[in-house]
């Protein structure tokens, strides 16, 4: 999400607790101050928040989905009005229903930080309510004494944010630019609220975008239904942009190929044009890629996979060459068994531009 | 002509010399400044314009064995001199240029040390560049008028070249005795020296100005577009923003400041974030942000891998600009 000049006013900060033995709920401990951070502290805070959830973060956009009185996201909209006694009467109510979410005993308790904050140009400014679960781990911290200039580490029992070990979840409920009129009587809090998620604990092969305890039955959340859409989109921009590339048809073909796979056969609900490009593009080629994205309007951030407008495309790979002369073959035999070559010179040594195809297979049938 | 007549000619012109020598000098140093050096750094050493001392003039005018003139008085060409030390052969050719495009003389080439090594490639001798410049017409200056056609000796060489010069030029050329062959193969030995360091000096000093940054003349393009697009004059860019400019340097090129100001034109997120940033950050005052900012959103991933400063700078303004640095 696009969150400039990202400035935040309020942080409260709650404990919740991992299950007992029996699966009971252990009440979170309740803050009766907000945070105040020094300059440097919040800088580093502010940028944990932009490097889960701004432009080519991993954060996804989700749809809200739970919209009663006591969902978060009601809570999220009441934040926004809370004076600081409110807010942080209303931050322990959400960290409350995290802890109520967190119903496997194996998933360990942390802080809850709720943060609200405002972005955007000066004269357009915006709010934005976050919500982040930190686990708590232990560190080191590195000492120094003063009389001998030796270093040493001390042990921090209880750290949390630290970069590295991206043990934080983050949600962000920003104010939507234009507030969608909407027909229906009933209040859709999608009109109000943009939401985006980000779960650096999740792993690209883990399959999914966030956990789901914590997207959809802590936040109420669901996948918004644009994936579609988004995802063609996406599959569309891509395949234009390898076909542009000034490549040997090889490593085109080694490139779709490899496109087909990601959106295919990779078991993750989510589809992130960074993660492609960091994985099979050059460091060159991976920063015309993302402005290619930008100016074809589509998203740098990640977001659902849904190919169902792109099934039959993931299924069949086809070469049309001029004179309609066409092959085609599934993807998964093509990447297997078809080796494609580019020939630049003839016979008598004359520039031209063929290609050799080669199968792994003999000839079945002949029409 | 006896040695008195000249001894006499000579005390009466000496003044005229002097001046001349002064405005040639004055002439070459304006025009040096003219083409924005700092003299006083340009030069290595300070160029005095010098007339010879009787006795020396007397000397070779009359006594020195392989000088022989018809008509000593005006053969010297050498009453007046003056010479410029510089640090590379290319400051050579730089004031080459300034002595043979004036109109205030015409001038003769005496001696140059291409030409020299081209007549004779096995020797490695004295080198410098000798030209006589005498005044197209009558000049006044300083009160004194310097007569059409009076000469002036002008030297040009590298601080290398001359200090080979002054070893020499008493040592050996002036010797009183007969050097040993063996004292001349060490001062050819050391010429061949001096002139491969001053053709590595030259390679340097190449390889230090002729990057993209100088040739696609970036800072002054990144200035100006600071300027306008921000409302205020830059700081000048300090080290550290050329630091990034060279890690980067493989992206100057023609185009690069049509892009920047492209990204610039379709948003304005970085320009308002410099504004607001400027007033207290002295980066955001340089031109260099104008770059950064384009990385950031449009090179990313080239920023999170060679960024060449401490990171927290473009963490700092990446996290104002919305943009995520953090790696998959």
């Amino acid at each position: 999400m696009h969150l400039l000049d990202l400035k935040i006013s309020k942080i409260a900060i709650h404990q919740i607790f991992q299950r007992d033995l029996g699966g009971n709920k252990k009440p979170p401990l309740q803050s009766h101050e907000l945070i105040r951070f020094d300059t440097t502290a919040m800088e580093t805070f502010k940028q944990r928040v932009i490097n889960a959830l701004g432009s080519q973060s991993k954060a996804v956009n989700m749809a809200i989905v739970n919209q009663g009185s006591n969902d978060v996201a009601t809570i999220i909209s009441k934040l926004n009005d809370a004076d600081d006694t409110n807010f942080l009467a209303l931050s322990f109510k959400v960290a409350d229903k995290l802890a109520d979410a967190q119903k496997k005993k194996k998933i360990p308790g942390g802080i809850v930080v709720v943060f609200k904050g405002t972005f955007g140009t000066t004269d357009n400014r915006k709010t934005i309510i976050g919500i982040m679960k930190a686990e708590i781990h232990s560190a080191y911290e590195k000492t120094k004494n003063e009389i001998t200039n030796e270093i040493s580490l001390k042990y921090v029992e209880e750290a949390l944010l630290t970069p590295s070990t991206k043990l934080f979840k983050t949600a962000g409920f920003a104010e939507t630019s234009q507030i969608i009129a909407d027909d229906s009587d009933e209040l859709n809090l999608n009109n109000y609220w943009e939401v985006h998620i980000s779960d650096s604990q999740i792993s690209q092969t883990d399959g999914k975008a966030a956990a789901q305890y914590f997207y959809a039955d802590f936040l109420g959340c669901g996948y918004p239904e644009s994936s579609a859409r988004k995802t063609k989109a996406f599959y569309d921009a891509t395949c234009s942009f390898i076909d542009n590339l000034e490549i040997t048809a090889e490593k085109k073909n080694d490139l779709r190929n490899t496109l087909v796979s990601y959106l295919k056969l990779e078991n993750s609900e989510t589809v992130s044009a960074i993660e492609f490009s960091d994985r099979y593009f050059s460091l060159e080629t991976r920063d015309f890629y993302t402005e290619y994205l930008e100016e074809q309007g589509l998203p740098t951030t990640a977001f659902i996979k849904d190919t169902q407008h792109i099934a039959s495309k993931l299924k069949m790979r086809k070469l049309s060459f001029h004179n309609n002369i066409k092959f085609t073959a599934p993807t998964d035999s093509f990447k297997e068994l078809v080796q494609i070559k580019t020939i630049e010179q003839n016979e008598q040594g004359e520039p031209v531009k063929w290609t050799n195809i080669i199968v792994k297979d003999q000839i079945v049938t002949q029409e | 002509m006896s040695k008195e007549t000249f001894l006499e000619q000579w005390l009466n012109d000496k003044p005229m010399y002097e001046a001349w020598g002064k405005f040639v000098t004055s002439q070459i140093l304006e025009q040096l400044v003219s083409k924005g050096h700092n003299v006083s750094s340009y030069l290595k050493q300070p160029a005095i314009p010098r007339v010879k001392e009787e006795n020396s003039l007397i000397d070779k005018a009359f006594y020195r064995p392989s000088k022989e003139y018809s008509d000593p008085y005006n053969d010297i060409e050498d009453k007046v001199g003056v010479r410029f030390v510089v640090l590379l052969l290319e400051q050579i050719e730089e004031i080459n240029s300034i002595v043979t495009s004036s109109d205030d003389w015409g001038h003769k080439e005496c001696r140059h040390f291409e030409s020299e090594r081209n007549k004779d490639p096995l020797i490695f001798t004295y080198q410098s560049v000798h030209y006589v410049v005498r005044a197209s017409r009558d000049i006044l200056f300083e009160g004194l008028l310097i007569k059409e056609n009076t000469p002036c000796e002008i030297q040009v060489r590298t601080l290398l070249q001359h200090a080979y010069a002054e070893l020499t030029h008493d040592a050996i050329y002036k010797a009183k005795k007969r050097v040993r062959p063996k004292v001349h193969r060490t001062v050819a030995k050391s010429m061949a020296l001096i002139e491969t360091t001053d053709d590595f000096f030259s390679n340097v000093y190449d390889s230090l100005n002729r990057g993209h940054i100088e040739e696609f003349d970036i800072e002054r393009s990144l200035d100006s577009l600071y300027e306008h697009v921000i409302g205020k004059q830059p700081m000048p860019m300090q080290k550290s923003a050329l630091v990034i400019l060279c890690e980067f340097e493989d992206m100057l090129d023609a185009d690069l400041i049509n892009r920047i100001q492209a990204l610039l034109t379709s948003n304005d997120d970085i320009a308002s974030i410099i504004k607001m940033r400027s007033e207290t950050d002295p980066f955001y005052r340089q031109s260099i942000s104008l770059f950064v900012g384009w990385l950031i959103k449009r090179k990313r991933s080239r920023l999170i891998s060679d960024w060449p400063l401490d990171i927290k700078i473009a963490n700092a303004f990446a996290a104002d600009l919305s943009v995520s640095l953090d790696n998959f």
